[in-house]
């Protein structure tokens, strides 16, 4: 059966695996399927800019006003300050994990009231800045937050890209771990 | 095998107080054949030191024919041509048949004729007249130089086989059923710090550990008649509380009738051994951990790169891409190559930590 948000309960965390290929388009098909169900998303990217995150969104018909991003990556790339968004946060660096912990719990606080669901882009990006380790308590951090304040969450990891062990440690914090193959229903 | 005798002679009953007085020749001559043909050497001498008997032995002993020493005392020169030793010798046997008429097992050391020195053990009586005027000496030698030289080897062996058992690092012991030991060289003592009074007739049993002792009475109860042998591994507790580690090679030995008799054990102190290889293992384990960790800090991020610059491309052939935006996307992907960089020199250090026998230059080619 075909993975909908709808069937997504309210605080209900979920990992979903895609391969590389398949990564860009996964997050703009989530999006939309989460902002179609009534939910703001707060989307937490260490792969992609916020300043493409926006363009894909957009030439998918996703309205950004639901969409709050906290980008680790752009920051980090220009080596200065980029300009200031309304809807985006910009971190230092993507394994800087404090300054990402700061600014989730303070988006976190910001949103509050609001159905909210969180997309974290990707596992596997991040762990080409911090250990696996340190990504495991990173994510069990996020969950208890999620769960803590009724918010639903998915997490984006990649394929055959996970040891074992760690696979198994992450499914650990979420309800439910979603197959790729479990196709989304297509974009409109 | 006929012995000259005739079948009557022979049967006949000699009844008592029938037997005649032995001609006295005939007893001289039996005397004089015993004497001369014993294998013992037989010696009289006078009290002035002249041979007045040299039998076949002490003329095979010695290589002085009995022509060369009777009515002479020069022999004994020959025999002891040291002349301090002589001093002694002489002055002993005289000193002893003074005191007690006979001298028993007096060991001296002869030089034979060859040259050769053989050792005898002298056993000598004195024979002196009614007044105790001292007329000469019956000289009994029995050559014990092969025994002795037998006994020197045996004991020398004991000695050196005491040596290596006592100085050797293994504990050996030997100990019945019951714990009684029957047997612990110094090495056993030492480990212990017990002295080998306190071991030994006592049944003295090392503290092992709760969680080793099922394992150990498992391993004895399967010495076997036909699987007399075996070799164990458990930790034990020292008298201080320390826990060591022992392997042991026990040999369980069994009477005729298949009874266990005793074991023979011989062990050594494996702590070390035991604690290098937990932290080999500890170290192998960690540098899976760690090259696990390394490859999966390269391998999809590699691809994630190689997605994302194929996605970029995708969109700079339909124009929707800014100089701006071209430059960040870029500049993205660099910091990501540059990190992958890192990870990947650190996955090499371990491969390098951990891989024996790599060149100098294979060392340099992975780190550097």
């Amino acid at each position: 059966m075909p993975f909908s948000i709808r069937d997504m309960q309210e605080n209900e965390l979920f990992l979903f695996m895609a391969s590389p290929k398949e990564i860009r388009k996964k997050n703009s098909d989530l999006i939309r399927m989460i902002t179609e169900n009534g939910y703001s998303v707060i989307v937490i990217t260490s792969n992609q800019p916020y300043e493409v995150l926006k363009k894909s969104y957009e030439k998918n018909g996703i309205p950004m006003d639901r969409i709050h991003v906290l980008d680790t990556v752009t920051k980090y790339a220009l080596g200065r300050e980029p300009e200031p968004v309304e809807n985006c946060r910009f971190v230092s660096n993507p394994g800087n994990l404090t300054d990402i912990g700061i600014a989730v719990t303070e988006m976190f606080k910001e949103v509050e009231g609001e159905r909210i669901c969180l997309l974290f882009d990707s596992v596997n990006a991040m762990l080409v800045y911090i250990s696996s380790q340190n990504i495991t308590k990173f994510v069990h951090f996020v969950t208890n937050k999620l769960r803590l304040l009724g918010f639903s969450g998915i997490f984006l990891a990649m394929e055959k890209g996970l040891d074992p062990d760690v696979f198994i440690q992450l499914t650990t914090f979420v309800d439910e771990v979603v197959d790729s193959d479990e196709a989304l229903p297509p974009a409109q | 095998m006929d012995t000259g005798m005739s079948r009557e002679t022979r049967d006949e009953p000699v009844e008592k107080g029938q037997e005649h007085a032995i001609d006295p020749d005939v007893k001289s001559r039996f005397l004089e054949d015993v004497i001369m043909n014993a294998k013992l050497w037989m010696t009289f001498m006078d009290s002035k030191g002249v041979v007045q008997i040299w039998n076949g032995a002490a003329e095979e002993i010695t290589g002085y024919a009995s022509g060369d020493v009777v009515g002479r005392n020069e022999v004994w020169r020959w025999l002891y041509p040291d002349p301090l030793y002589r001093a002694k010798v002489t002055g002993t046997i005289v000193e002893r048949i003074r005191d007690r008429h006979s001298l028993e097992n007096y060991e001296t050391l002869v030089r034979t004729k060859s040259g050769e020195t053989r050792r005898i053990s002298w056993n000598t009586r004195g024979l002196s007249n009614p007044d105790g005027t001292m007329t000469g000496y019956i000289l009994l030698g029995n050559d014990i130089t092969e025994i002795a030289q037998v006994k020197a080897a045996l004991k020398e062996r004991e000695e050196l086989y005491r040596n290596v058992v006592d100085t050797q690092k293994e504990f050996i012991c030997r100990f019945r059923p019951d714990g009684t030991h029957l047997f612990v060289n110094d090495a056993y003592c030492r480990y212990f710090g017990m002295g080998r009074d306190e071991i030994l007739g006592h049944r003295f049993r090392p503290d092992i550990p709760e969680e080793d002792r099922e394992a150990v009475r498992e391993f004895f109860a399967g010495l076997t008649p036909e699987n007399p042998l075996g070799t164990i591994e458990h930790r034990i507790r020292m008298p201080g509380g320390a826990i060591r580690w022992q392997q042991w090679s026990e040999q369980a030995i069994f009477g005729p009738d298949g009874t266990l008799v005793e074991y023979q054990s011989v062990g050594r102190d494996i702590t070390n051994l035991k604690n290098a290889e937990a932290a080999a293992r500890e170290s192998n384990e960690r540098a899976i951990i760690f090259i696990k960790e390394a490859a999966m800090r390269l391998k999809t991020p590699v691809e994630l790169v190689m997605e994302n610059i194929g996605l970029l491309l995708e969109d700079l052939e339909e124009g929707d891409v800014d100089l701006q935006q071209l430059l960040l996307r870029l500049s993205i992907q660099v910091k990501s190559m540059e990190q992958i960089q890192v990870n990947l020199r650190d996955l090499n250090r371990a491969i390098v930590d951990q891989v024996d026998g790599l060149s100098p230059g294979s060392r340099r080619f992975l780190t550097e």
